[in-house]
């Protein structure tokens, strides 16, 4: 499946029916997600209506992180296999997760001024997530900082599974150290401590934002492609 | 003159010394540097005792960090540029371990001495012995991991338009556990608590980088030196 898909035109064909549903999907999921999280969800015990922006800030999180993960296991692709196409596709993810984990650290701020009374503080979940927006800053800038294109993909993905360390820190940051951001509460070992009436609109944003980054990183991915020909050709006529 | 590992070990280590001999307007341009930061921040923070003694230690490392900054990221670059980086791949010892001693002579030549102005800057800021005695110590431990991420990343941009902006993005996120732990002896001297356990994460994680950064920099200088 992944070798059929590894060629390009193969790859065009098989999205060219689908891609539409999926922005559909998106528009979808992500309507109804924000339709129950504004008006059909309950309010917090403390927090009251502030709690509302979890909806957003969570999925913004979570998919920061597993698109840097997937930045990654396309460059390990790349620099095992030498497939072009993993470069073209952890090229296209970048600037979405960028958009993302700057997105994160905003709403956070915009969540953490009520609550904690400060837009920003130095704990461990906070700055390693500052850490990863720095990764991406600088996943973008080695992979476009050479006079031709192609030569930043190597040192671009290496540099991304460098920052793979991240990761994991990012994750554990709660429980690792005492810090002021909340512990996980969805994906623990003794099943989700969520209200059930929360999780349900969770859920429906975080399917709404899968389906969202998915159609971005096609358009990304198709848009890449373009100016990957259009290079060739001026090569070609010299 | 036989060719074995001790003879190219030591015409190593000589070259190397030679060329930051002959540049020794780097160090004192560091210097230079760190004297400025020394100085503007009692005028900026303001003269009075209590507030420079809570940030005076800081003042002593950013002024160190920020000043090794700019050299790091040209480990190599004049050697990319003279075609020895070639010669040091084509040579029969292994490309990892002369970038290990390439990191060595870098650290022992151009950081270590700048230890010598430890004392002297936390003089000026009236810091207690005990504590500049443990800040050298750190320096020295942390300030090789320092150069060996700074390996990494000059090795990384080798052959960009221009790494003056990204190297310092590339550096400061991967060394964040060097100052996490420098930071933890300072402040456990400060409270009178044991340094040692925080000491020994430091030297944890600047003997990893010792294992990692020779195998990461030595595979980006073959795809620099490949293109």
């Amino acid at each position: 499946m992944i070798n059929y898909l590894a060629n390009p035109n193969r790859f065009l064909n098989f999205i060219k029916p689908i891609e539409f549903s999926i922005g559909v999907f998106s528009f979808f999921f992500i309507f109804i997600g924000l339709y129950l999280s504004l008006f059909n969800s309950p309010e917090d015990y403390q927090q009251g209506d502030t709690v509302r922006i979890m909806y957003i800030h969570v999925p913004f999180a979570w998919f920061a992180s597993f698109l840097y993960l997937s930045i990654s296991i396309a460059s390990i692709f790349f620099l095992i296999w030498r497939h072009p196409f993993a470069d073209i596709i952890a090229r296209s993810v970048a600037p979405l997760g960028l958009i993302f984990s700057i997105l994160t650290i905003l709403t956070g701020s915009l969540w953490g001024k009520p609550m904690w009374g400060t837009w920003w503080v130095w704990d461990a979940r906070l700055t390693s997530m500052l850490i990863l927006c720095i990764f991406y800053f600088a996943y973008i800038g080695i992979s476009n900082a050479f006079p031709r294109q192609i030569d930043g993909s190597k040192p671009a993905a290496i540099l991304a599974i460098v920052g793979m360390v991240n990761l994991p820190i990012i994750k554990f940051s709660v429980d690792w150290w005492n810090t002021l951001h909340q512990p996980a509460s969805i994906i623990r070992f003794d099943g989700p401590s969520i209200n059930q009436e929360m999780l349900l609109p969770l859920v429906i944003m975080l399917l709404g934002f899968l389906f969202m980054s998915i159609f971005i990183i096609l358009i990304n991915i198709k848009t890449n492609l373009i100016y990957k020909k259009y290079q060739s050709e001026i090569i070609k006529l010299g | 003159m036989k060719i074995n590992f001790k003879n190219i070990l030591i015409a190593l280590i000589e070259k190397e010394f030679k060329s930051y001999l002959r540049s020794i307007n780097n160090f004192m341009n560091m210097i230079v540097f760190m004297i400025a930061i020394i100085i503007l921040f009692p005028l900026t923070v303001g003269p009075s005792e209590e507030k420079l003694t809570l940030v005076s230690n800081a003042i002593v490392w950013i002024a160190l960090i920020v000043s090794i900054i700019p050299t790091l990221d040209k480990i190599y670059i004049s050697d990319f540029k003279n075609g020895w980086l070639e010669q040091y791949y084509y040579s029969p010892l292994l490309l990892e371990i002369i970038i290990l001693i390439k990191c060595f002579v870098f650290w022992f030549f151009l950081i270590i001495p700048l230890t010598i102005f430890i004392p002297i800057f936390s003089i000026l800021l009236n810091i207690s012995f005990l504590i500049i005695f443990w800040n050298i110590i750190i320096f020295a431990i942390g300030s090789l991991g320092f150069c060996l991420i700074g390996s990494i990343c000059s090795s990384l941009t080798l052959g960009t338009k221009s790494n003056n902006l990204i190297s310092p993005l590339l550096i400061l996120p991967l060394a964040i556990p060097i100052f996490i732990f420098g930071n933890g002896v300072v402040e456990a001297v400060k409270s009178n608590y044991d340094p040692l356990p925080n000491l020994y994460l430091l030297i944890t994680v600047c003997l990893i980088l010792l294992i990692i950064s020779p195998l990461i920099s030595a595979y980006s200088i073959k795809i620099a030196l490949t293109k």
